[in-house]
């Protein structure tokens, strides 16, 4: 069987690793889209006889422009803190605390939805582009966020192909694969 | 006629590729089980945290909600048990009844709208398994459940979670915690099922043990997890200082977490790098031998439920140097000074390395460690946490 694990978050590498090495032991072609991390740090174990898409969306971050930095953090946080080392220690404090709160926060908020979204593209992109060519005989969906993705691309895949079997991980079954 | 004896066991914890030792104890009480019943099956939910994002979350639940019954299938488990192992997706939250619910309604998906065929339920953690075994046995089955969480007393702080777990010790048909801490917080918070709840024991594995107990105790091992609660800084100060009057003491440190680099860093600082090795996670089946291999295990563990790697240890030959943890102290009572020492939780290094310096002048003259050990084998061994399973489950004539 063709079977594509999808561990987009590779929040659960060391699952990985032992299912797709376990399914590629029974005899099973594995191609697995996944999040590389950093220098594809704990995937050490992976085994090579598993074909990988890497995914490497945690590269992409969104960003500000310089203008909002300076004016909307560096500028005022400057100030305030320059302020904090004289007599007006505590109104200063207090005034950088209402701004980080009020103004960098929600900043923060924002740069973190920007950079969520902008990795969630790379990632629905990479997975769509690999179903395009690839016809999995078996999904196997590896951790949350592969669910929260799948909502964007499962439905339909299932709608087409209603045989395709989907599991959360790769478990030998009882009475073998064919009691799937 | 004879009855049939099905059991169904629901648990948040059970061993899986990602996480090997996390309910290995789960697990153990499965083995010792599953001689002498009819049937067992295992429902382990694993939750799966995902975005609260309320038109996120209600896509993700109706493709969870498609995809679950389709991936029901039976995996082989421990004592020819059926393991049914699937997510149970939780919005991100900290209100522990909300996390109750979703497990109770996520099994209830993967039944496909059946109930659970045993008569006899065994849930383990309350909230999460208990209330889930709750919502979907069939009329006329009884619910057990155990409870071992250490972050108990955070979900009894909620209201909601309080008001939950209350209705679960009011329904199941009876209660066990695997501890004197958890029993003494529970009976404080809900006095009217204080009678309710018992002790029930985790199984440990008897048969193998070293035949003579170690002569010196030079060889230390702490199997504990690298975390602040266990209190590793405190242990290797306490050696450092016991290092520094005996060079050839060694500590193994069984384990892993969060502050390995800093417990790695201290040792540096102390000098007994070279004294100190850190090994890592060990899987539980290894345990009985390292520990074999060493001469004393040393605990200095805050708070534990139950005293697992002191029952453990004793199983398996050793003396212990352990702190009044909780668990520890309930495991070890009326054979302490057979066993080994228990000190006090104190901020103070030298308490430690005295009760060492004492316990190393008293044994092996004045500790019994077969006698220790014949006294925990009658409580905690396989065929006696199974015994005592069955005889909950089915009576007397079990």
């Amino acid at each position: 069987m063709n079977l594509l694990f999808l561990a987009p978050a590779a929040s659960r590498k060391r699952a990985v690793a032992v299912e797709t090495r376990r399914a590629v032991e029974d005899g099973h072609r594995v191609v697995l889209i996944a999040e590389a991390g950093i220098r594809r740090q704990g995937w050490e174990d992976l085994d090579p006889r598993v074909e990988v898409d890497w995914l490497d969306a945690n590269t992409l971050s969104a960003t500000e422009s310089p203008a909002l930095a300076v004016l909307a953090r560096r500028l005022p946080l400057g100030l305030l803190r320059r302020l904090g080392r004289g007599p007006l220690r505590r109104p200063a404090d207090k005034v950088a605390r209402r701004w980080e709160r009020w103004v960098v926060q929600p900043l923060d908020r924002r740069l973190r939805a920007g950079t969520t979204a902008l990795r969630e593209a790379r990632q629905l992109e990479r997975i769509r582009a690999r179903l395009e060519y690839e016809t999995p005989d078996w999904l196997v969906v590896c951790e949350p966020k592969a669910l929260e993705l799948g909502i964007e691309f499962l439905p339909a895949l299932l709608a087409e192909r209603p045989g395709t079997i989907t599991t959360y991980a790769y478990e030998p079954a009882r009475g073998g694969d064919d009691a799937r | 006629m004879s009855i049939e004896r099905n059991v169904a066991v629901v648990t948040p914890w059970y061993p899986d590729a990602q996480r090997p030792y996390r309910g290995s104890f789960v697990q153990a009480m499965a083995a010792a089980v599953a001689p002498g019943l009819d049937r067992l099956d295992i429902y382990h939910l694993d939750g799966w945290a995902v975005s609260p994002e309320p038109a996120r979350l209600r896509r993700v639940r109706d493709l969870h909600t498609q995809l679950l019954p389709r991936a029901m299938k039976a995996a082989e488990a421990v004592g020819g048990a059926s393991l049914y192992r699937f997510p149970a997706i939780v919005e991100r939250s900290r209100d522990h009844a909300v996390h109750a619910r979703r497990y109770a309604e996520w099994l209830g998906v993967a039944l496909d709208g059946r109930r659970i065929e045993a008569d006899v339920i065994h849930a383990h953690v309350p909230m999460l398994g208990g209330y889930a075994a709750l919502e979907h046995c069939r009329s006329g089955a009884k619910v057990y459940t155990t409870e071992h969480s250490s972050f108990l007393p955070e979900v009894l702080s909620q209201a909601s979670s309080r008001e939950l777990y209350d209705e679960i010790l009011h329904r199941s048909a009876g209660s066990f915690v695997v501890g004197a801490p958890l029993h003494d917080l529970i009976a404080e918070v809900f006095p009217h099922h204080a009678a309710k709840i018992q002790y029930i024991a985790n199984p440990i594995d008897f048969t193998a043990g070293r035949e003579q107990a170690p002569r010196d105790l030079r060889r230390w091992l702490s199997v504990a997890g690298l975390v602040e609660r266990k209190r590793i800084d405190y242990l290797l100060q306490a050696f450092a200082e016991c290092h520094a009057e005996d060079g050839t003491l060694t500590l193994t440190l069984a384990g892993e977490g969060v502050l390995r680099a800093a417990l790695v860093k201290l040792a540096e600082e102390l000098g007994i790098s070279e004294a100190v090795s850190f090994i890592g996670s060990v899987d539980p089946g290894d345990i009985p031998a390292l520990m074999a291999d060493h001469d004393l295990l040393v605990h200095t563990s805050r708070h534990e439920t139950f005293g697992v790697v002191v029952v453990e240890a004793i199983a398996a030959g050793i003396p212990v140097l352990v702190t009044r943890s909780g668990g520890s102290d309930q495991v070890l009572a009326g054979i302490e000074e057979d066993a080994g020492r228990l000190v006090d939780v104190v901020d103070d290094p030298g308490a430690f390395a005295d009760a060492f310096r004492d316990l190393r002048e008293r044994h092996p003259g004045k500790t019994d460690l077969g006698r220790a050990r014949e006294h925990l084998r009658a409580k905690y061994s396989y065929e006696a946490v199974a015994d005592h399973h069955h005889r909950i489950w089915f009576g007397a004539a079990a």
